[in-house]
């Protein structure tokens, strides 16, 4: 996604979002382009619905898929692998399997999991501003300006809902 | 939370919505209720918080935290400094133990496992009170957890480290304990899948993976807080921990997401857990251990010895951090009441094994039970009954006990040590076999018992470390908790119809138990991104 | 294997032997005092109902048992504890690595543990068998019914181009037994020895309610000696 560069906002409590949320809207900014930035999850209808779709949940389903494969193969594959008669039981059965089975899934989704989560918030690009007031409860509105978009008009498009534009030589992590 | 707690009985009746359900209707607080909230609302009683209370709220919150984070003194040098030389002491007998032999041990035949797998039983089994108050809880959407979970999820991590090192402190060859790795040897032999000390591996491999995992996905906002908030190397190593964490709606959302697979995972994991630490018993043909509710019971007990275990953190982890505006009295009257339910069904399982064993058992398991109730360790077994349900049965009937920080310590302490007896008591009864000629008993040797010993100091350490590096309180589940209440006022959550309209931090539950109680709230909107997105 | 109590005196020659043939660690008197003493095979002394001098000893000989369904093998994680091909229950040394959970499971606690690595007092360590590993630290042992000797014999018999005979293969415990109370052989076969002992009517195996299918027949006593 090409950028024009950031314009970033304070603005004040849950209504400030809405109504920056509201002009930007006007302005012609596509939602998928907004962050709010904030200590703690805000209420979705204050954002007027959910930001972006994650895909934590893909990666879920692959662990799952992956771990349970892996417990296929440890529980029934090495016994074909290396086959030893324990207990004058068949040197291969099947109930023990289940157990292994179920463990190796369980792993495979907590890992595969955590994983989605942790590339998926490191993210890939340029780095985006961030504010360290976001930290002592400030709410803060990230324009990743569109092409077509000059930043004097978002900004002023904000100041009018009541949002206070910051200048650009944010700190970023 | 609580701090304006109060509103769980004073300052409802500006709300809007139903009647609350299930047993939890009131027309008014009593005296003692309401002595109660403002014990534990303090100051701080405010019925309807306006933003700048909250802010208030929080900066007062983060100093808190942030401020036992970064003040060393010279007391708490000296408790790291007496915790450390007690777990270098345990790592000193396991080394003499490696030198000379596992014989050391005071271990024998037929009694081969013993305080090692009996203190194995006990960790694993205290690793329960963070799934249970975490995730359980989660899962209810119970309120009050916030400012616990926190403090559950490192026991159950730290639990998890101690208690997965007794198998191999345990073993003939520690240092070939690596040979139960799933990967197949030179010759291409892969290990025994067949063997329930397999199942134990990767059951706690799975366990301490999701439990730490578990953890750290909640830490990540607080962590980005603590990196705006240090400077030098400890910013960089809170920057680093906190992969990129911004606190865009983005994050929270996926946040949130991830943590609701973690929620439903962890709890199934959990019981799998100490079920096949059951089954390394129940599955034998050992006389006294074979037996088919092994398995439910010893969850049953590690939940009952991890809730004690929690309340005994919490009494000294509020005492010691100043945290008692946050950890309120109403947080131990809940607990206790989990305890008591609990103790009720730990005893409801253990006489389901005792009576079977009874009535229909073998004579060897007769012989053993013979031995508990009058032979040689009927003064282990009778504290057990004791301590374990006679006291808690007794006592946590009242909310005067409940909320007495004195009485909780005590019983909670008590209680795990009643759980550490019983879980002796099963690892040896081995002594008494099939063939009596082989009877033996076993005596613990000083390794052990200085293994054991330095595990307590270990884990004691690890909370200690832990409350100075990261923040034990979950400042942003508490802050958002707090702000639930007025969001729902605002009409920015929706106010679902047939749910209690909850309070910040006290749910609206008077139920006799807490399990109904939490049930009482279940599908409640606890928190807004969460119940908006569920 | 078949042993009749009826013969047994719990001379104890059995056991001297096996520790002799299987290079069997000595681990002194204060430990064997606690229950570690290493044997493989051991006489267990039970006393009949009476006062002294009314009353009677039973020797139990017991060793490993060579179950069919041997309960510890499916217990251990490393597959220390195996059943080879000729049936028996064989427990490898170099795999194992202490978990010591075979020898909680097996009804008979029939295996010894290496509870510190094993002592040949001198002059012990002078006629060690070279044909047996000697133990480390750590580890589980237990009666292997002299796998040594039986592979020994059946080489030979290859070498020579014959089926092994009835008696030939005798494991340490059973060529010493003065009496004669412990008989091996091939019980697959049903002319030897131990396959007509095993069907006397007073054949039983031990602890037979464990399912484990014991390679031993004990033949249980009906009168023979008063010790």
């Amino acid at each position: 996604m090409k950028g024009n560069g950031f314009v970033s906002a304070r603005v004040d409590g849950e209504q400030g979002v809405a109504s920056a949320l509201k002009a930007l809207r006007e302005a012609g900014v596509p939602r998928e382009r907004i962050e709010v930035l904030s200590d703690l999850p805000l209420p979705e209808s204050v954002l007027g619905g959910r930001m972006r779709a994650t895909k934590v949940l893909r990666w879920t389903a692959a662990g799952l898929v992956i771990g349970l494969l892996t417990g296929v193969f440890f529980s029934v594959g090495t016994l074909f692998l290396y086959p030893l008669l324990v207990g004058g039981e068949a040197a291969r059965v099947a109930p023990p399997n289940f157990i292994i089975i179920y463990e190796l899934t369980m792993f495979g989704i907590v890992v595969a999991t955590a994983l989605g989560f942790f590339l998926e918030t490191r993210g890939r690009g340029p780095r985006r501003p961030y504010f360290e007031g976001v930290s002592v409860g400030e709410i803060f509105v990230v324009v990743d300006l569109p092409p077509d978009l000059v930043p004097s008009r978002v900004r002023s498009a904000l100041e009018s809902h009541g949002a206070e534009p910051l200048p650009d030589q944010s700190e970023t992590t | 939370m609580s701090e304006r707690g109060g509103p769980g009985s004073v300052g409802r009746g500006d709300r809007p919505g139903p009647t609350p359900v299930s047993g939890s209707t009131r027309t008014g607080p009593t005296t003692e209720e309401a002595a109660l909230a403002f014990e534990a609302a303090g100051v701080k009683t405010a019925p309807a918080l306006t933003e700048e209370n909250l802010r208030d709220l929080d900066r007062d919150l983060d100093a808190r935290v942030f401020g036992a984070m970064q003040s060393i003194s010279i007391r708490y040098l000296l408790l790291v400094g007496f915790l450390g030389s007690v777990v270098a002491f345990g790592a000193f007998a396991f080394g003499w133990q490696i030198y000379k032999g596992i014989g050391v041990a005071g271990i024998n035949r037929p009694v081969f496992w013993g305080f090692y797998i009996a203190s194995f039983v006990f960790w694993i089994g205290i690793s329960h009170a963070g799934t249970l108050v975490s995730a359980i809880l989660r899962v209810l959407k119970v309120e009050w957890r916030m400012p616990l979970t926190r403090a559950a999820e490192a026991m159950t991590l730290f639990a998890l480290m101690i208690g997965g090192l007794f198998p191999i402190i345990h073993l003939g060859r520690n240092w070939r304990f690596y040979w139960m790795i799933p990967v197949p040897n030179e010759r291409g032999l892969w290990p025994n899948f067949r063997s329930a000390l397999m199942w134990d591996l990767l059951a706690i491999l799975t366990y301490i993976t999701a439990s730490s995992l578990f953890l750290l996905l909640p830490l990540i906002p607080d962590l980005a807080t603590a990196r705006d908030r240090t400077r030098g190397l400890r910013r960089r190593i809170y920057g680093l921990l906190s992969f990129g964490w911004r606190g865009t709606q983005q994050q929270w959302h996926r946040l949130h997401v991830a943590m609701r697979v973690f929620t439903i995972v962890v709890i199934p994991i959990a019981v799998s857990v100490h079920t096949i630490v059951s089954w390394d018993f129940g599955m034998t043909l050992v006389e006294g251990w074979r037996s088919t509710v092994f398995g439910p019971y010893f969850v049953i007990g590690a939940i009952y010895s991890g809730m004690a275990a929690l309340i005994t953190v919490l009494v000294l982890v509020r005492r010691s951090l100043k945290l008692e505006d946050y950890v309120t009295l109403r947080h131990f009257d809940r607990l206790g009441k989990v305890l008591l339910a609990v103790s009720v069904i730990w005893f409801y399982m253990f006489w389901a094994g005792f009576l079977t064993d009874w009535y229909g058992g073998s004579t060897v398991a007769k012989l053993i039970q013979h031995e508990h109730l009058v032979g040689h360790s009927a003064v282990l077994f009778w504290t057990m009954m004791v301590v374990n349900v006679l006291i808690p049965f007794i006592l946590l009937w009242f909310r005067r006990v409940r909320t007495s920080m004195t009485a909780m310590l005590v019983i909670s302490l008590l209680v795990n040590v009643g759980m550490w007896i019983e879980r002796f008591l099963i690892v040896t009864s081995p002594g008494i076999n099939s063939l009596s000629y082989n009877w033996g008993s076993y005596t613990p040797q000083w390794p052990e018992i200085a293994i054991a010993t330095a595990t307590f100091a270990a884990f004691a350490l690890l909370y200690v470390l832990f409350s100075k590096a990261l923040p034990l309180i979950s400042l942003w589940e508490v802050k958002e908790s707090w702000r639930v209440d007025r969001w729902r006022r605002e009409g920015l959550i929706e106010a679902e119809s047939d749910v209690p309209p909850l309070t910040m931090g006290v749910p609206a539950v008077t139920g006799a138990t807490a399990v109904t109680g939490a049930t009482a709230v279940t599908g409640a909107t606890a928190i807004g991104g969460r119940g908006g997105a569920s | 294997m078949v042993v009749d109590l009826d013969v047994c005196t719990g001379c104890q020659a059995c056991a001297v032997a096996c520790l002799a043939e299987n290079n069997v660690g000595i681990v002194g008197e204060e430990e064997a005092a606690i229950g570690r003493a290493q044997h493989w095979i051991r006489i267990e002394r039970y006393w009949d109902e009476g006062e002294y001098p009314e009353v009677r000893a039973q020797f139990l000989p017991v060793m490993c048992q060579q179950c069919g369904k041997a309960p510890c093998e499916p217990v251990c994680p490393v597959f220390a504890s195996v059943h080879s091909e000729d049936g028996l229950n064989s427990q490898v040394y170099n795999r194992c690595i202490g978990t010591r959970y075979c020898a909680h499971n097996c009804p008979y606690k029939a295996r010894v543990f290496n509870f510190f690595a094993p002592q040949f007092p001198s002059p012990l360590e002078q006629q060690l068998n070279p044909d047996v590993t000697v133990r480390s630290v750590g580890i589980m042992e237990k009666c292997t019914f002299c796998v040594q000797r039986i592979r020994r014999a059946r080489e030979q018999a290859r070498v020579e181009d014959r089926p092994i005979a009835d008696g030939e293969i005798m494991p340490a415990c059973v060529q010493t037994c003065p009496p004669g109370a412990l008989v091996f052989g091939d019980a697959g076969d049903p002319d030897s020895q131990v396959s007509r002992l095993m069907a006397s009517r007073r054949g039983i195996r031990l602890l037979e309610a464990f399912n484990t299918e014991p390679s031993v027949v004990y033949l249980k006593r009906e009168g023979g000696l008063d010790v």
